[in-house]
């Protein structure tokens, strides 16, 4: 009979720490989560922000021809925050060929860099 | 009883079943061999000075190496994803690359990263091996990342930072000769099973059988007997098999060598069996809990390429900011409000000049400043603090008032000053403060002749001392306007539609058709901001209608009081007198209240109330009341058309009611 008693105890307790554990888990994996995004909104913020002060240091404010390396490190930088819309309006922007046609996807550029810091 | 036992059987088989699920499931994919290997769980990192980190056993990573080539994704901490094999994202016919292996574990060829470019795995001055102990040498090369070291050994510094990267597939030179991948003997059959030489996989040799007799062969049917399965095993996880002549066959009874045939093969049916409870596992899993595959986008050319495009953007001839707009912006003039003003007082347009105010940027400093603007006489050039009846002006000083403007006197002798602000969306806003309760004329002269000017007097914000509350619109007179107002609207214009808490309308005069119009008021009772809106219509329908807006702070009264603790009893009948200091004399006499329309001294209300509207001057407060110890005040000036309305306390005589107010302070 004591044994019995035992074994129920013990499967009753093994369920109920299942249990326990399962729904803390997937507590505990919400909030991971939910770090998760917040860090990799941080993340993306800073490498916005450092693209835009490479763009603007090196591009905006250079009255000069931006040399191969600067773009090279503009456009790790701008693929580094690994957005789509951003990185086909700098295409937009290098690919332009007139001055008009610069100036206004500079614009919308600085325009979509602003708004994508969260 | 025995339903019992079945039924703690069930639950004990079930719950074994769970778990021994759960603990198959991730070993799933670990299962390998030498042939086909996986990472070591324990030694799975490579360093790269640039890039950090690289796990290339890492979680999703599933990473393969087969005799000929490499598989999966290796994941570096600074530069995300590695792909080993084009295979592992379907994009071949874009981009083909791999990383191969000669099977004796000499690796060539690229890896692929998204974020860190090509990888090369046999650079010149470097290259990567792994060896018989399956532990991965030598250096790979990124392109944007430099070399990628895979053993601390090669660097000498296992001493510091104890890393290699390790696999379970050995090179061939290092497998039986039935799982080297060759044919060993030359019958065009190679390797477990198909060769009729190899028993299992780990038969180190691949020699037919002869059909020669033997122990074992004849045991086995005829067969020649296969070698002895002695397996060295070092602690570093080395397998190498003894040569023949180094390990003699035991003379053993063919009941042992029986045994020694019979191991084997179950070592390798219980890893099939393994793979086949895997499969099993892994078919009965849901879809949706299986690891979703990878999608990667498809592969842009090597970012050199880009780059090295030539683009006129970047040629520096271009201007990427249009100047101009930029110049509009920074150089914007001056909103045409406050230029009118200026130009309307020519002393705040000096003073502007003075202190840098030309264009729109330099508003800013207007918003922390106060500007006033001169009474109506002192305008017309009548100084001494005392204002003129405006019928008493002549025509010329008439000529020099400015049109437009919002004039307030009280009385004929008073004049309001009028300050001037400037709004958050950058409009001058001018203000006077008034008393409550007292007459207020107004004044304005129309630019062009006017059909006619008509003003209210409208509720901007009302806030008592209990807290911040609308005043009941029913004591206000409250009624809901439309009033029609905006600056210079033409007659067909749509215009500005407004609604406000009117308290009153009024329509302006202009008895001596001299072109100024008045009107008065009285000021309201409850202290608050108010508006006072003049709309001027023209003769001239072409210019339509023209509104003006003068802020106006009705001031509290003020009262005398007497203090009990923390509360304030106000004191009625208390007597108030104003004294004006005389200029010459230096003394201070009774304030001429009558010149102004006031009494002086006052009486206080019920509710301890008095208040004076002076002239500028200095003046001096004296009030006395029954009961109470005379109040002498201090001497104070008083600007330009200003109230007096201090707040006075009184001491009382009786000396216990003095001490219940000390007692209670």
């Amino acid at each position: 009979m004591n044994k019995r008693i035992f074994i129920i105890a013990i499967i009753g307790i093994l369920i109920i720490g299942n249990v326990y554990f399962a729904l803390k888990v997937n507590s505990l994996s919400g909030e991971l989560a939910e770090l998760k995004k917040e860090i990799s909104i941080f993340k993306k913020n800073d490498k916005v922000i450092t693209f835009s002060k490479l763009f603007i240091d090196n591009v905006l404010k250079s009255g000069k021809e931006v040399d191969f390396d600067t773009r090279l490190k503009l456009e790790n930088a701008v693929r580094d925050i690994k957005d789509d819309e951003l990185l086909a309006q700098w295409n937009k922007f290098t690919k332009s060929q007139t001055e008009s046609d610069a100036q206004n996807e500079v614009k919308n550029l600085l325009d979509l860099l602003m708004k994508k810091i969260q | 009883m025995s339903f019992f036992k079945l039924k703690n059987s069930f639950l004990i088989s079930i719950f074994a079943i769970f778990t021994g699920a759960v603990f198959l499931l991730p070993q799933a994919n670990a299962l390998a061999s030498s042939t086909d290997g996986t990472i070591d769980s324990s030694y799975k990192y490579a360093w790269s000075e640039n890039a950090g980190w690289v796990d290339f056993g890492v979680s999703g990573g599933n990473i393969h190496i087969s005799d000929s080539v490499l598989t999966g994704y290796a994941y570096g901490e600074n530069i995300g994803w590695i792909s080993l094999n084009c295979s592992n994202e379907t994009s071949c016919a874009t981009a083909d690359y791999k990383v191969s292996n000669n099977g004796s574990g000499i690796l060539s060829g690229y890896a692929w990263s998204e974020n860190a470019g090509w990888i090369n795995f046999a650079p010149s001055g470097g290259g990567v091996t792994i060896n018989s102990s399956g532990e991965f040498l030598g250096y790979a090369y990124g392109e944007n990342i430099g070399w990628v070291v895979f053993n601390c050994a090669t660097t000498s510094s296992c001493g510091t930072a104890d890393y290699k990267v390790k696999t379970d597939w050995r090179p061939q030179s290092a497998r039986p000769a039935c799982n080297n991948a060759i044919d060993d003997d030359g019958d065009s059959k190679i390797d477990y099973s198909p060769d009729p030489g190899c028993s299992s996989l780990e038969d180190t040799n691949e020699t037919d059988p002869d059909g020669g007799g033997g122990i074992l062969g004849s045991i086995n049917g005829g067969g020649t007997a296969p070698e002895p399965k002695f397996q060295i095993i070092s602690p570093d996880g080395t397998i190498s098999y003894p040569k023949e002549e180094t390990v003699p066959v035991p003379a053993v009874t063919p009941i042992m060598e029986n045994r020694a045939t019979e191991t084997i093969p179950q070592t390798a049916s219980v890893s099939q069996a393994m793979e086949t409870v895997s499969k099993a596992v892994g078919a009965i899993v849901p879809d949706f809990l299986k690891p979703k595959p990878k999608t990667e986008p498809p592969q842009e050319p090597p970012l050199e390429e880009i780059v090295s495009e030539s683009l006129p953007v970047f040629a520096g001839n271009w201007k990427l900011l249009d100047d101009k707009k930029v110049a509009m912006f920074a150089l914007a003039p001056l909103p045409k409000e406050i230029i009118s003003l200026a130009d309307k007082f020519p002393e705040l347009g000096k003073t502007f000049a003075k202190v840098g105010i030309t264009n729109m940027s330099d508003l800013q400093k207007l918003k922390n400043a106060k500007f006033v603007l001169p009474g109506i006489s002192k305008e017309v050039g009548i100084s001494g603090g005392i204002g003129i009846p405006i019928s008493s002006l002549t025509n010329a000083q008439k000529e020099l008032i400015p049109s437009e403007i919002v004039f307030a006197k009280a009385g004929d002798l008073i004049d309001y000053k009028i300050s001037l602000a400037i709004t958050d969306d950058g409009k001058p806003e001018q203000r006077i403060s008034v008393i409550a309760g007292k007459p207020l004329d107004l004044a304005i002269k129309a630019d062009k002749p006017v059909k006619n000017i008509k003003g209210y007097l409208t509720i901007k914000k009302i806030e008592r001392e209990m807290g911040s509350r609308n005043v009941p619109a029913s004591s206000l007179l409250g009624s809901a306007i439309v009033a029609v107002l905006g600056i210079n609207h033409s007659s067909d214009d749509k215009i500005e539609i407004e609604q406000k808490f009117l308290i009153s309308e009024f329509e302006y005069q202009d008895e001596d058709k001299d072109g100024i119009y008045t009107a008065q008021i009285t000021s309201p009772l409850v202290h608050g901001e108010y508006e006072i809106i003049s709309i001027m219509e023209y003769k001239d329908i072409s210019l339509g209608k023209k509104e003006l807006r003068l802020v106006t702070v009705i001031d509290p009264e003020g009262y005398i009081y007497e203090k009990n603790g923390n509360k304030e009893t106000r004191v009625p009948e208390a007597k108030v007198s104003l004294l004006q200091k005389d200029a010459r004399s230096g003394n201070f006499e009774l304030w001429p209240a009558k010149d102004y329309q006031q009494v002086n001294p006052q009486k206080t209300d019920k509710s301890g109330n008095y208040s004076f509207l002076v002239p500028e001057g200095i003046y001096r407060l004296d009030v006395s009341a029954e009961g109470y110890y005379v109040f002498e005040g201090k001497e104070f000036a008083v600007e330009e058309g200003r109230g007096v309305h201090e707040n006075i306390a009184l001491k009382p005589k009786s000396w216990w009611r003095s001490l219940f107010g000390l007692l209670f302070k």
